[in-house]
């Protein structure tokens, strides 16, 4: 299926415009350029809204009326005014589709607001000739281009470049399921269900034991039905955190281990300070030892000679004195000998006087000789020790500006680890991280115990029915009821199982052709092995190191990865539709844009690629490949008034 | 025995210069008194210096002079007069080591005054290390010549 043309009367600023995607060339690629105002997302729109009657770009912005400004004017004017949006579409087995969506303007009301006087919808088919109007040309579109899937074949690039930051697993199952058109399988498990429930009121009728059965298993299906939704929104819940926690150690993986680094720095910086206070101590205790040495040192000569002094009168037996020269002198004073009593003759008197004369020293300065030896003889062992002892606290203070020097180093490359990220911030990071991982664990041991309560139920549903049965056996008229209620519960668990088969096939498929899609078109080939899809249906790529690195991905390689996956949806469906991307590229480099550029070369081989760009987004990087393969390229003109555009096909390029 | 007299003394006028020799010789203003005033008397000594204190003024107790300290004055004023008399007078003994210690505290005030800021510390050390070894290479010379 692809678009071959578009009409576009009166709608904003198209006011006849006509744009034929005529294929000239293999590739069914085709660039539509525009400056901002010109009309790139208003053209995005104008199909959106012929098919659907919405413009999903404007959602939640004021916007100007539909109708061209020009046109508006004639409305005034009492002229009835129309705007028509025409998509003709084609394939081989349906040939060409019109779609032609118009609505007619009556003059302002009282509102100053030009009001809708006639909306209208059709479909003519080519090969039939049919018409088809409205509801019927509704049901034919969505078998087509179903709405529900919509967005995945009309793209605006910033949503490419979100996708997977949006849309979260629970949305992925949804696209999944809506694209897989399973709607079916849940209308035929909806009508069994009802189908179940009303057999069961059936046999209550003519069983009471049964009604009461049947109402107490009602009330146990309520009850499952309470738990599968509390699971439900659990499992989303866990999703999400799952999804974040994903994100945010993807984020912090580009990080130091921030909390380990400040750890080692607090206790590398307190070591540093604690050396530091000892490397102040030994300095005290150097300055200590030079200040001390330097008096003793200095009055080493004092020192020696008073221990030379000493020395010679311990050699000449003046120390320790023989006798008391203060009792000899008082003695003679008294002239009586002070020892013994008897006074003294002149012989006595004299031979005294020969002592005195002899004792060069007192006994009081022979003591203080021997005291103070003892003392300088210490100094003078602390000057003969002082080069150990100096060559001893020089080492220690060395060592510790070693070690100081060392611990430095250390803090300098733990700064520079850390470099000039918000430490702050990635702290914050962490706590939140950490509180998402208890998050996820709370919500496992929830969904753990909804899922204890969900067995038990389903053992007592399981139960009840059993009872059902065999009370449904004990009467006749049952039988053809029980049997076909025995039919739909087995019908009902076949298309159960079966949906859930099919999905996760589908989702295996997906799976397998995204990673497949993507590798074959990534560029840095070797950094990326593979890509899942979880149970919780979130994306991954893994690397080739075994990480997830989907958080870190470059806007260019998101958008090639949500183009691979949804590539492969339509692969996957066999739903074959035209992508039609508005600002594919605005988000990512030049080099990047030479790559995507590529990639659209490769998708457009078999299938319709529609790109609408700014001409700054078409550089020379992306245009050098496109416009080798381009089968037309188109330039949207806005007038001088700025009220009305024109699409002028560029002829060569 | 003569009683030692209570205070020990400085030059009046060299108050200020003990005060003003901070932390730049080994940390001397956060040191005793005592400890300051040895110091200086041996730098008077160290040049063989000293002058009469025009007037005195108490710096310190005597009575936080230790033993070892004592005995070092003592060597100081035996070493000045040659008579073992002087270590009973603790007058004289004090008057030695305070004229010392007066021309001493100067002599380090200028020279501190003439080293670059910050200097003065390493090359009292340096000069120290130079000293020792030359006296230890002495003491080895003559321990060998005394062998022989």
């Amino acid at each position: 299926m692809r678009i071959k043309k578009v009409i576009l009367t009166n709608y904003r600023q198209f006011r006849n415009a006509t744009i034929d995607f005529g294929k000239s060339k293999r590739n069914d690629l085709y660039v539509i350029i525009g400056r901002g105002g010109t009309g790139k997302t208003n053209f995005f729109n104008a199909i959106n809204w012929c098919f659907y009657g919405k413009e999903p770009l404007f959602e939640n912005l004021k916007k100007l009326p539909i109708l061209n400004l020009k046109d508006l004017k004639e409305v005034e004017n009492s002229t009835i005014k129309s705007v028509k949006v025409e998509v003709l579409v084609e394939d081989e087995e349906v040939g060409t589709l019109k779609f032609t969506r118009e609505k007619d303007f009556k003059p302002y009301g009282n509102n100053k607001e030009p009001t809708v006087f006639k909306e209208s919808f059709s479909l003519y088919q080519s090969n039939t000739g049919d018409i088809l109007n409205d509801d019927q040309a509704s049901l034919k579109l969505n078998q087509l281009f179903p709405s529900a899937i919509e967005e995945f074949f009309f793209f605006d690039g910033e949503k490419l470049d979100k996708y997977f930051q949006e849309n979260k697993g629970k949305d992925i199952e949804g696209a999944i399921f809506n694209i897989s058109q399973l709607n079916i399988l849940v209308h035929i498990e909806e009508r069994l269900e009802t189908l179940i429930n009303e057999s069961r009121r059936e046999l209550g009728r003519i069983n009471p034991r049964i009604d009461q059965l049947r109402e107490q298993r009602e009330h146990m299906a309520k009850s499952l039905s309470d738990i599968n939704s509390r699971i439900d929104s659990t499992v989303a819940e866990l999703n999400g955190a799952k999804s974040k926690i994903k994100g945010l150690r993807e984020e912090l993986s580009k990080y130091p281990d921030v909390e380990r680094l400040v750890k080692n720095k607090d206790e590398i910086k307190a070591r540093y300070d604690e050396k530091q206070k000892m490397l102040y101590d030994k300095k005290k205790d150097f300055q200590d030892l030079i200040f001390e040495f330097y008096k003793s040192f200095t009055l080493y000569e004092c020192i020696k000679e008073g221990l030379d002094l000493i020395e010679h009168e311990k050699k000449s037996g003046n120390l320790p004195p023989t006798s008391d020269k203060g009792v000899l002198e008082s003695s003679l004073k008294v002239n009586k000998c002070l020892i013994c009593g008897r006074p003294l003759d002149k012989e006595s008197h004299n031979y005294i006087q020969k002592i005195i004369s002899d004792t060069k020293i007192s006994t009081e300065i022979g003591s203080i000789l021997l005291v103070i030896e003892q003392d300088l003889s210490n100094y003078k062992e602390f000057i003969y020790n002082f080069s150990n002892k100096h060559t001893k606290i020089n080492n220690e203070i060395n060592m510790y500006i070693k070690d100081l020097s060392d611990l430095n180093k250390q803090l300098e490359d733990i700064q520079y680890a850390l470099g000039k990220n918000n430490v702050d911030q990635i702290r914050q990071k962490n706590q939140v991280l950490r509180d998402l991982e208890e998050l996820v664990d709370s919500k496992n041991q929830d969904l753990g115990s909804f899922r204890t309560s969900k067995k038990k139920i389903n053992e007592e549903i399981q139960k009840l029915d059993d009872d059902i049965q065999k009370e449904a056996e004990k009467v006749s008229k049952a039988n053809e009821i029980q049997g076909m209620m025995t039919f739909c519960t087995e019908s009902y668990k076949v298309v159960v199982k079966a949906k859930e088969e099919i999905m996760r096939e589908i989702k295996q498929e997906i799976e397998k052709s995204t990673e497949k899609l993507f590798l074959d078109m990534v560029w840095k080939k070797d950094i990326f092995a593979e890509v899942k899809i979880d149970d919780g249906y979130n994306i991954s790529v893994i690397n080739t190191l075994g990480y997830d690195c989907v958080g870190s991905l470059s806007a260019s390689e998101r958008l090639l990865l949500t183009l691979s996956f949804i590539i492969a949806m339509h692969q996957v469906s066999g739903f074959d539709s035209p992508l039609l991307i508005d600002t594919p590229v605005a988000r990512t480099s030049d080099t990047n844009r030479a790559n995507l550029g590529k990639t659209f070369c490769d998708i457009s081989d078999n299938k319709q690629v529609i790109l609408l760009l700014s001409p700054d987004e078409y550089s020379t990087d992306i245009s050098e490949i496109l416009d080798k393969v381009l089968s037309k390229r188109f330039n949207l003109v806005l007038s001088q008034d700025k009220h009305e555009t024109t699409v002028e096909e560029v002829k060569s390029w | 025995m003569v009683n030692m007299p209570a205070l020990i003394n400085i030059d009046k006028k060299d108050l200020e210069l003990y005060k003003s020799l901070g932390k730049e010789v080994l940390n001397f203003g956060e040191r005793e008194e005592k400890e300051q005033f040895l110091f200086a008397l041996a730098t008077g000594f160290k040049y063989h210096d000293k002058s009469e204190l025009s007037r005195k003024h108490p710096y310190f107790r005597s009575s936080y002079l230790l033993p070892k300290d004592i005995s070092l004055l003592r060597a100081v004023a035996l070493f000045e007069t040659k008579d073992v008399e002087i270590l009973n007078n603790w007058a004289k003994i004090f008057d030695i080591a305070e004229m010392y210690a007066h021309s001493g505290i100067r002599l380090l005030f200028e020279n501190v005054k003439n080293t670059p800021l910050g200097k003065f510390e390493k090359k009292l050390e340096e000069e120290l290390i130079e000293k020792i070894q030359l006296m230890n290479k002495v003491r080895d010379d003559e321990a060998k010549t005394g062998n022989k």
